[in-house]
């Protein structure tokens, strides 16, 4: 159990959550759509980018670590383009609306 | 014992969000909020069914749940925006009697099974080898209540056809929405979904997978590929389509009923081709859920363009 890569491994997913709760207040909190978007993508991505790598070295299974890349990976192309939409129809909306 | 208490706090927490969001969900009177909060009861209850150990519910809870009908109800939503629908005001009476009415039917009818044995699970544990299969909920789906899989196709297919009934498709994009970058996201996600789609079926033979997780895979696949379609409207094939929406319930009668030949019995498949034939009408039956649930976002007839000669079909 406190062999060195799970000390590693906890302390990572450890710094993930954080991440992740940080992105949520920001989310929650952050004044304008804009910077909600930031803190959503990117405190998430990097939450679950690092709860991968730690859960990667408890598991220590190759074939499982891939499997959680490429789901992390999956998710950061969606969360990117989805906010990437959620931005430009925000933009959209701003300047029919007259610059404001 | 400290796991223990872990697992216990993250189930407590997992059913009280999804008791919590399904109140938001009924006691809103802003529709846009209805909508987002039932995507996120889907979500939640895709973690749900995990914990319960039901990776095929929770697969078919995020793909079909969270995904295609968020999916279809926001393009409800997106039809229905400009219309009234009485004062907005906070109801509160008509859920509460719902929610204790529901909660009151769905406890007189789980009351019997607490405590009860664990189901059919060893009786189909061992009768698994007389199928073709070796992953008992795919056993049971395609096997032993195949039956059931036909009418629930029959039930798709049903509702594709009420939908066309309604009238035509309308046109998908309103102006220039998506950009260059969400095409370039579809290209790389949509050969990903393809493979998906057919690993989820390949794999429910012999672990949690299967057609309606595929279909919803592909249909998910489908419905990109019609949001960066250039004309913004469904290409009116519409024979290709009935081909398609109906072959899961095509090729299940067909099967069901070639196989009375050989066994005496509709849908009983013989033993020496059972994983072939459960492997076709699989095939045939995750072709059909994609197309239909793919239209049903749609959610109209497909027309020839306007302004354009086209064949009526």
């Amino acid at each position: 159990m406190n062999s060195i890569p799970d000390v590693l491994g906890a302390l990572l997913v450890f710094a993930g959550t954080a991440f992740a709760v940080l992105g949520t207040v920001g989310l929650l909190r952050f004044p304008d759509p804009m910077s909600r978007l930031h803190a959503l993508t990117k405190a998430d991505g990097t939450g679950l980018g690092l709860c991968v790598a730690g859960l990667s070295l408890i598991a220590r299974d190759v074939s499982a670590a891939m499997l959680m890349i490429l789901l992390w990976l999956g998710v950061m192309l969606s969360g990117a383009t989805a906010a990437h939409l959620v931005a430009r129809r925000l933009l959209a909306r701003q300047e029919s609306a007259g610059g404001n | 014992m400290g796991i223990d208490a872990a697992a216990l706090l993250l189930d407590v927490t997992l059913a009280a969000t999804v008791v919590a969001l399904g109140w938001r969900c009924v006691i809103t009177a802003d529709r846009f909020e209805t909508v987002a909060v039932f995507i996120g009861i889907s979500l939640v209850m895709a973690i749900a069914w995990t914990r319960l150990e039901a990776p095929d519910l929770a697969l078919a809870e995020a793909a079909l749940g969270a995904g295609l009908n968020g999916a279809l109800l926001l393009a409800a939503w997106a039809e229905t925006r400009g219309i009234e629908d009485g004062p907005a005001e906070r109801r509160i009476a008509g859920p509460a009697l719902l929610a204790a009415t529901t909660m009151a039917v769905a406890g007189a009818g789980l009351a019997p099974l607490v405590g009860a044995e664990a189901g059919l699970a060893a009786e189909i544990a061992a009768r698994l080898d007389q199928t073709g299969v070796s992953y008992p909920v795919t056993a049971v789906l395609v096997d032993f209540r195949a039956l059931d899989t036909l009418l629930e196709l029959c039930v798709l297919l049903a509702a594709l056809a009420a939908t066309w009934q309604l009238g035509a498709a309308r046109p998908l994009l309103r102006g220039k929405l998506y950009g260059p970058v969400f095409v370039a996201y579809v290209r790389i996600a949509l050969p990903l979904l393809v493979v998906l789609a057919a690993a989820l079926l390949w794999r429910g033979a012999t672990s949690p997978g299967g057609a309606f997780q595929a279909g919803a895979t592909l249909a998910a696949a489908g419905v990109l590929l019609l949001l960066v379609n250039p004309a913004g409207r469904v290409p009116a094939l519409s024979w290709a389509y009935r081909i398609c929406a109906s072959l899961g319930v095509l090729a299940f009668l067909g099967l069901g009923t070639g196989v009375t030949a050989v066994t005496g019995r509709f849908l009983d498949w013989p033993l020496s081709h059972a994983g072939a034939l459960v492997l076709v009408a699989e095939t045939a039956a995750t072709v059909a859920i994609a197309t239909t649930l793919a239209l049903l976002v749609v959610g109209g007839r497909p027309v020839a363009q306007r302004g354009r000669v086209g064949k009526r079909h």
